[in-house]
Protein backbone atom coordinates (compact mmCIF):
# COMPACT_ATOMS: atom_id res chain seq x y z
CA UNK A 1 0.00 0.00 0.00
CA UNK A 2 2.53 2.21 0.99
CA UNK A 3 4.21 0.97 -2.49
CA UNK A 4 1.28 2.44 -4.14
CA UNK A 5 1.31 5.35 -2.55
CA UNK A 6 5.04 6.47 -3.05
CA UNK A 7 4.40 5.30 -6.50
CA UNK A 8 1.33 7.72 -7.10
CA UNK A 9 2.69 10.76 -5.67
CA UNK A 10 6.16 10.06 -7.59
CA UNK A 11 4.20 9.66 -10.94
CA UNK A 12 1.72 12.75 -10.76
CA UNK A 13 3.90 15.23 -8.58
CA UNK A 14 7.31 14.86 -10.34
CA UNK A 15 6.40 12.95 -13.70
CA UNK A 16 9.16 10.16 -13.25
CA UNK A 17 7.53 7.01 -14.57
CA UNK A 18 10.30 4.72 -13.81
CA UNK A 19 11.17 3.07 -10.30
CA UNK A 20 14.05 1.47 -9.16
CA UNK A 21 13.61 -1.24 -6.52
CA UNK A 22 16.57 -1.88 -3.70
CA UNK A 23 17.72 -4.34 -6.03
CA UNK A 24 18.27 -2.44 -8.34
CA UNK A 25 15.37 -3.71 -11.11
CA UNK A 26 13.88 -0.99 -12.51
CA UNK A 27 10.05 -0.84 -13.05
CA UNK A 28 7.68 1.32 -14.92
CA UNK A 29 5.06 2.58 -12.34
CA UNK A 30 1.17 1.86 -13.48
CA UNK A 31 -1.52 -0.13 -11.74
CA UNK A 32 -3.41 -1.13 -14.33
CA UNK A 33 0.29 -2.41 -16.89
CA UNK A 34 2.59 -3.16 -14.11
CA UNK A 35 0.89 -4.26 -11.12
CA UNK A 36 -1.51 -6.37 -12.62
CA UNK A 37 0.72 -7.38 -15.17
CA UNK A 38 1.81 -10.16 -12.71
CA UNK A 39 -1.01 -9.97 -9.79
CA UNK A 40 -3.53 -10.23 -12.49
CA UNK A 41 -6.24 -11.67 -10.61
CA UNK A 42 -7.22 -8.19 -8.87
CA UNK A 43 -9.74 -10.30 -6.66
CA UNK A 44 -6.90 -12.47 -4.65
CA UNK A 45 -4.79 -10.18 -4.97
CA UNK A 46 -6.56 -6.78 -3.70
CA UNK A 47 -10.00 -7.31 -2.94
CA UNK A 48 -9.44 -10.50 -0.51
CA UNK A 49 -7.28 -8.39 2.03
CA UNK A 50 -9.79 -5.47 1.64
CA UNK A 51 -13.06 -7.46 2.29
CA UNK A 52 -11.10 -9.16 5.34
CA UNK A 53 -9.92 -5.71 6.31
CA UNK A 54 -13.55 -3.82 5.31
CA UNK A 55 -11.98 -1.48 3.59
CA UNK A 56 -13.24 -0.08 0.37
CA UNK A 57 -10.32 1.94 -1.08
CA UNK A 58 -11.70 3.83 -4.38
CA UNK A 59 -8.54 3.02 -6.92
CA UNK A 60 -10.97 0.98 -9.35
CA UNK A 61 -13.55 3.92 -9.39
CA UNK A 62 -10.96 5.06 -11.93
CA UNK A 63 -8.63 2.76 -12.68
CA UNK A 64 -9.05 0.14 -15.26
CA UNK A 65 -8.90 -3.20 -14.24
CA UNK A 66 -7.53 -5.15 -17.09
CA UNK A 67 -9.96 -6.89 -19.40
CA UNK A 68 -9.66 -11.01 -17.99
CA UNK A 69 -9.02 -13.20 -21.11
CA UNK A 70 -11.01 -16.57 -21.78
CA UNK A 71 -8.13 -18.50 -19.85
CA UNK A 72 -7.92 -16.51 -16.75
CA UNK A 73 -11.24 -16.97 -16.11
CA UNK A 74 -10.87 -20.73 -16.01
CA UNK A 75 -8.41 -20.43 -13.29
CA UNK A 76 -11.21 -19.24 -10.72
CA UNK A 77 -11.19 -15.32 -11.69
CA UNK A 78 -14.74 -15.19 -11.30
CA UNK A 79 -16.45 -11.63 -13.23
CA UNK B 1 46.57 -31.20 -5.70
CA UNK B 2 48.27 -27.43 -5.25
CA UNK B 3 44.91 -26.31 -4.49
CA UNK B 4 44.98 -23.93 -1.30
CA UNK B 5 41.58 -23.38 1.10
CA UNK B 6 41.67 -19.85 -0.87
CA UNK B 7 41.69 -21.16 -3.73
CA UNK B 8 39.19 -24.08 -2.91
CA UNK B 9 36.57 -21.11 -1.85
CA UNK B 10 36.76 -18.80 -4.66
CA UNK B 11 35.98 -21.68 -7.53
CA UNK B 12 33.47 -23.19 -5.07
CA UNK B 13 31.77 -19.56 -4.52
CA UNK B 14 32.15 -18.95 -8.24
CA UNK B 15 30.05 -22.04 -9.64
CA UNK B 16 27.42 -22.01 -6.66
CA UNK B 17 26.29 -18.92 -8.40
CA UNK B 18 26.45 -20.27 -12.10
CA UNK B 19 24.68 -24.02 -10.82
CA UNK B 20 22.07 -22.70 -8.94
CA UNK B 21 20.86 -19.85 -10.69
CA UNK B 22 21.88 -19.53 -14.50
CA UNK B 23 24.60 -17.01 -16.03
CA UNK B 24 21.31 -14.48 -15.63
CA UNK B 25 21.23 -14.22 -11.95
CA UNK B 26 24.96 -14.69 -11.61
CA UNK B 27 25.18 -11.09 -13.69
CA UNK B 28 22.47 -9.58 -11.98
CA UNK B 29 24.28 -10.40 -8.57
CA UNK B 30 27.22 -8.73 -10.30
CA UNK B 31 25.86 -5.52 -11.56
CA UNK B 32 22.23 -5.56 -10.19
CA UNK B 33 19.37 -3.72 -12.51
CA UNK B 34 21.63 -3.70 -15.60
CA UNK B 35 19.93 -7.09 -17.14
CA UNK B 36 16.09 -5.44 -16.29
CA UNK B 37 16.93 -2.18 -17.57
CA UNK B 38 18.50 -3.55 -20.34
CA UNK B 39 15.56 -5.89 -21.38
CA UNK B 40 12.68 -3.51 -21.49
CA UNK B 41 14.47 -0.37 -23.05
CA UNK B 42 12.37 2.14 -22.24
CA UNK B 43 11.64 5.09 -24.73
CA UNK B 44 13.41 8.43 -23.69
CA UNK B 45 10.94 11.14 -22.38
CA UNK B 46 10.08 14.21 -24.18
CA UNK B 47 11.86 17.09 -21.67
CA UNK B 48 11.51 20.94 -22.14
CA UNK B 49 11.78 23.83 -19.96
CA UNK B 50 8.65 25.42 -20.48
CA UNK B 51 5.81 23.76 -23.04
CA UNK B 52 3.60 25.69 -25.17
CA UNK B 53 1.67 25.39 -28.26
CA UNK B 54 0.79 27.13 -31.61
CA UNK B 55 -2.57 27.14 -33.33
CA UNK B 56 -2.13 28.14 -36.66
CA UNK B 57 -5.61 28.79 -37.87
CA UNK B 58 -4.76 28.74 -41.15
CA UNK B 59 -4.49 25.20 -41.42
CA UNK B 60 -6.97 24.06 -39.43
CA UNK B 61 -10.13 23.10 -41.02
CA UNK B 62 -13.24 22.53 -39.22
CA UNK B 63 -12.56 18.36 -39.86
CA UNK B 64 -9.05 18.29 -38.79
CA UNK B 65 -10.38 20.09 -35.31
CA UNK B 66 -12.86 17.28 -34.84
CA UNK B 67 -10.62 14.80 -35.29
CA UNK B 68 -8.23 16.17 -33.02
CA UNK B 69 -11.09 16.25 -30.20
CA UNK B 70 -12.28 12.61 -31.06
CA UNK B 71 -8.45 11.80 -30.63
CA UNK B 72 -7.68 13.17 -27.00
CA UNK B 73 -11.16 12.33 -25.65
CA UNK B 74 -10.81 8.79 -26.83
CA UNK B 75 -7.26 8.80 -25.53
CA UNK B 76 -8.12 10.35 -21.97
CA UNK B 77 -11.53 8.60 -21.58
CA UNK B 78 -13.55 11.31 -21.81
CA UNK B 79 -17.35 10.32 -21.65
CA UNK B 80 -19.93 12.36 -24.53
CA UNK B 81 -22.95 12.26 -22.91
CA UNK B 82 -25.20 12.44 -26.28
CA UNK B 83 -23.92 8.59 -26.91
CA UNK B 84 -24.36 7.09 -23.94
CA UNK B 85 -23.54 2.65 -23.97
CA UNK B 86 -26.71 1.63 -22.68
CA UNK B 87 -30.21 3.47 -24.29
CA UNK B 88 -31.28 3.22 -20.82
CA UNK B 89 -28.91 6.48 -19.48
CA UNK B 90 -30.62 8.54 -21.50
CA UNK B 91 -29.61 11.92 -20.78
CA UNK B 92 -32.03 15.17 -22.30
CA UNK B 93 -29.96 17.82 -24.19
CA UNK B 94 -29.99 20.95 -21.22
CA UNK B 95 -28.40 18.04 -19.23
CA UNK B 96 -25.95 16.72 -21.87
CA UNK B 97 -25.09 20.76 -21.89
CA UNK B 98 -24.78 21.12 -18.26
CA UNK B 99 -22.85 17.81 -17.70
CA UNK B 100 -20.42 18.01 -20.47
CA UNK B 101 -17.04 17.20 -20.23
CA UNK B 102 -14.44 18.66 -22.38
CA UNK B 103 -10.67 18.93 -22.79
CA UNK B 104 -10.58 20.08 -26.10
CA UNK B 105 -13.35 21.65 -27.92
CA UNK B 106 -13.93 24.76 -30.78
CA UNK B 107 -15.77 28.15 -30.19
CA UNK B 108 -16.02 30.99 -32.20
CA UNK B 109 -14.06 34.11 -32.49
CA UNK B 110 -16.28 36.43 -30.51
CA UNK B 111 -16.35 33.90 -27.66
CA UNK B 112 -12.89 32.89 -27.96
CA UNK B 113 -11.26 36.23 -27.73
CA UNK B 114 -13.69 38.67 -25.39
CA UNK B 115 -12.02 41.90 -25.79
CA UNK B 116 -10.56 41.39 -29.07
CA UNK B 117 -13.73 41.40 -30.53
CA UNK B 118 -14.82 44.34 -33.14
CA UNK B 119 -18.10 45.01 -34.84
CA UNK B 120 -16.75 45.12 -38.61
CA UNK B 121 -14.43 41.67 -38.56
CA UNK B 122 -13.27 40.22 -41.71
CA UNK B 123 -15.83 37.64 -42.84
CA UNK B 124 -13.61 34.84 -42.30
CA UNK B 125 -12.43 35.12 -38.84
CA UNK B 126 -16.23 35.44 -37.82
CA UNK B 127 -16.86 32.07 -39.20
CA UNK B 128 -13.93 30.72 -37.89
CA UNK B 129 -14.40 27.63 -34.87
CA UNK B 130 -11.12 27.99 -32.89
CA UNK B 131 -9.84 25.55 -31.08
CA UNK B 132 -10.00 25.72 -27.47
CA UNK B 133 -7.98 23.86 -24.77
CA UNK B 134 -6.76 24.66 -21.42
CA UNK B 135 -3.67 27.40 -22.04
CA UNK B 136 -1.49 25.91 -19.20
CA UNK B 137 -0.74 29.58 -18.41
CA UNK B 138 2.49 30.39 -16.53
CA UNK B 139 0.48 32.28 -13.70
CA UNK B 140 -2.52 29.83 -13.14
CA UNK B 141 -5.27 31.43 -11.20
CA UNK B 142 -6.53 27.45 -10.97
CA UNK B 143 -3.25 26.61 -9.11
CA UNK B 144 -3.74 29.41 -6.86
CA UNK B 145 -7.31 28.74 -5.58
CA UNK B 146 -7.28 25.01 -5.09
CA UNK B 147 -7.25 24.40 -1.33
CA UNK B 148 -5.63 20.72 -1.65
CA UNK B 149 -2.97 21.66 -4.15
CA UNK B 150 -4.47 19.00 -6.51
CA UNK B 151 -3.67 21.36 -9.43
CA UNK B 152 -0.21 22.35 -9.93
CA UNK B 153 2.49 23.51 -12.09
CA UNK B 154 4.96 21.16 -13.32
CA UNK B 155 8.65 22.81 -13.57
CA UNK B 156 8.42 21.82 -17.22
CA UNK B 157 5.06 24.67 -17.11
CA UNK B 158 2.18 22.09 -17.26
CA UNK B 159 -0.41 22.73 -15.52
CA UNK B 160 -1.32 19.15 -13.80
CA UNK B 161 -4.17 17.61 -12.18
CA UNK B 162 -3.42 15.16 -9.45
CA UNK B 163 -7.08 13.54 -9.26
CA UNK B 164 -6.52 11.55 -6.27
CA UNK B 165 -6.33 15.13 -4.36
CA UNK B 166 -9.11 16.70 -5.63
CA UNK B 167 -11.93 17.04 -3.51
CA UNK B 168 -14.23 18.48 -6.27
CA UNK B 169 -14.99 22.02 -4.67
CA UNK B 170 -14.72 23.41 -8.16
CA UNK B 171 -12.91 26.72 -7.03
CA UNK B 172 -10.13 26.10 -9.98
CA UNK B 173 -13.39 26.22 -12.23
CA UNK B 174 -14.73 29.87 -11.09
CA UNK B 175 -10.84 31.10 -10.98
CA UNK B 176 -10.18 29.52 -14.80
CA UNK B 177 -10.97 32.84 -17.23
CA UNK B 178 -10.95 30.24 -20.06
CA UNK B 179 -13.51 27.72 -19.23
CA UNK B 180 -10.89 24.53 -19.91
CA UNK B 181 -11.77 22.88 -16.64
CA UNK B 182 -15.01 20.18 -16.16
CA UNK B 183 -16.72 19.25 -13.33
CA UNK B 184 -17.79 15.18 -13.11
CA UNK B 185 -21.65 15.50 -12.26
CA UNK B 186 -21.89 11.84 -12.42
CA UNK B 187 -20.38 8.64 -13.49
CA UNK B 188 -19.11 8.58 -16.32
CA UNK B 189 -18.66 5.28 -17.27
CA UNK B 190 -21.64 4.62 -18.93
CA UNK B 191 -20.94 7.23 -21.77
CA UNK B 192 -17.62 5.76 -22.61
CA UNK B 193 -17.93 3.82 -25.75
CA UNK B 194 -14.80 1.79 -25.34
CA UNK B 195 -12.16 2.72 -22.51
CA UNK B 196 -8.67 3.44 -23.23
CA UNK B 197 -6.69 1.63 -21.03
CA UNK B 198 -3.86 3.39 -21.05
CA UNK B 199 -5.33 5.98 -19.27
CA UNK B 200 -8.14 5.98 -15.81
CA UNK B 201 -11.19 6.96 -15.74
CA UNK B 202 -13.07 9.58 -13.18
CA UNK B 203 -14.99 9.35 -10.52
CA UNK B 204 -18.02 11.38 -9.74
CA UNK B 205 -16.86 14.69 -8.01
CA UNK B 206 -13.87 15.25 -9.65
CA UNK B 207 -12.35 18.33 -11.89
CA UNK B 208 -10.43 17.62 -14.80
CA UNK B 209 -8.97 19.00 -17.75
CA UNK B 210 -6.31 18.86 -20.35
CA UNK B 211 -2.59 18.33 -19.51
CA UNK B 212 -0.58 18.78 -22.28
CA UNK B 213 -0.96 14.46 -22.54
CA UNK B 214 1.74 14.23 -19.80
CA UNK B 215 1.81 10.95 -20.05
CA UNK B 216 2.44 10.66 -24.09
CA UNK B 217 5.56 13.14 -23.23
CA UNK B 218 6.59 10.78 -20.67
CA UNK B 219 6.70 8.09 -23.57
CA UNK B 220 8.52 10.31 -26.04
CA UNK B 221 5.28 11.20 -28.25
CA UNK B 222 3.75 14.66 -28.97
CA UNK B 223 0.60 15.44 -27.53
CA UNK B 224 -2.28 13.46 -29.37
CA UNK B 225 -3.62 16.28 -31.18
CA UNK B 226 -0.47 17.87 -32.16
CA UNK B 227 0.23 14.26 -34.10
CA UNK B 228 -3.84 14.22 -35.30
CA UNK B 229 -3.29 18.24 -36.77
CA UNK B 230 -0.80 17.34 -39.32
CA UNK B 231 1.24 20.60 -38.40
CA UNK B 232 -1.83 23.00 -37.62
CA UNK B 233 -0.75 22.62 -34.32
CA UNK B 234 2.68 22.79 -33.23
CA UNK B 235 4.17 21.97 -30.06
CA UNK B 236 7.46 22.79 -28.18
CA UNK B 237 9.58 24.14 -25.47
CA UNK B 238 9.08 27.68 -25.56
CA UNK B 239 13.20 27.93 -23.41
CA UNK B 240 14.50 26.15 -26.60
CA UNK B 241 14.94 29.00 -29.24
CA UNK B 242 15.52 26.15 -31.72
CA UNK B 243 12.17 24.80 -31.41
CA UNK B 244 9.50 24.51 -33.41
CA UNK B 245 7.15 27.00 -31.66
CA UNK B 246 9.85 29.43 -31.38
CA UNK B 247 10.45 29.25 -35.08
CA UNK B 248 6.47 29.57 -36.00
CA UNK B 249 6.60 32.03 -33.70
CA UNK B 250 9.15 34.32 -34.84
CA UNK B 251 7.60 34.23 -38.52
CA UNK B 252 4.30 34.93 -37.42
CA UNK B 253 2.12 37.24 -35.48
CA UNK B 254 0.20 35.88 -32.82
CA UNK B 255 -2.53 36.33 -30.53
CA UNK B 256 -3.31 34.94 -26.73
CA UNK B 257 -6.66 34.68 -25.30
CA UNK B 258 -7.53 37.19 -22.54
CA UNK B 259 -4.29 38.06 -22.19
CA UNK B 260 -5.04 41.28 -20.54
CA UNK B 261 -6.04 39.03 -17.21
CA UNK B 262 -2.08 38.31 -16.52
CA UNK B 263 -2.93 34.65 -16.74
CA UNK B 264 0.02 34.76 -19.48
CA UNK B 265 -1.78 31.92 -21.19
CA UNK B 266 0.95 29.49 -23.31
CA UNK B 267 -1.34 28.65 -26.24
CA UNK B 268 -0.86 30.97 -28.73
CA UNK B 269 -3.06 31.28 -32.17
CA UNK B 270 -2.12 32.84 -35.78
CA UNK B 271 -5.14 33.94 -37.38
Amino acid sequence: MQLLIDWRDQVVRTGDRVWTSPSGKKYYISLSNTCLECHSNKKEFCDQCHNYMAVTPNCWGCHLDKPVSAGKVAQGEVK
Amino acid sequence: MGMDRREFIRIAGLSTLFGLGGAKAAWELLRPGQVEAAMQAMPKPLTAKRWAMVVDMRKLDDATAQRCIEVCHRIHNVPDFAHPVKPKDKVSPEEQIRWQIKWIWTDPFHNAFPGAHQEFISERVHHLNFLLLCNHCNNPPCVRVCPTQATFQRADGVVMMDMHRCIGCRYCMAGCPFSARSFNWRDPRPYIKQTYPDYPTREPGMVEKCDFCAKLLAKGQLPACVVESKGALIFGDLADEKSPVRETLKANFTIRRKPYLGTNPQVYYIV
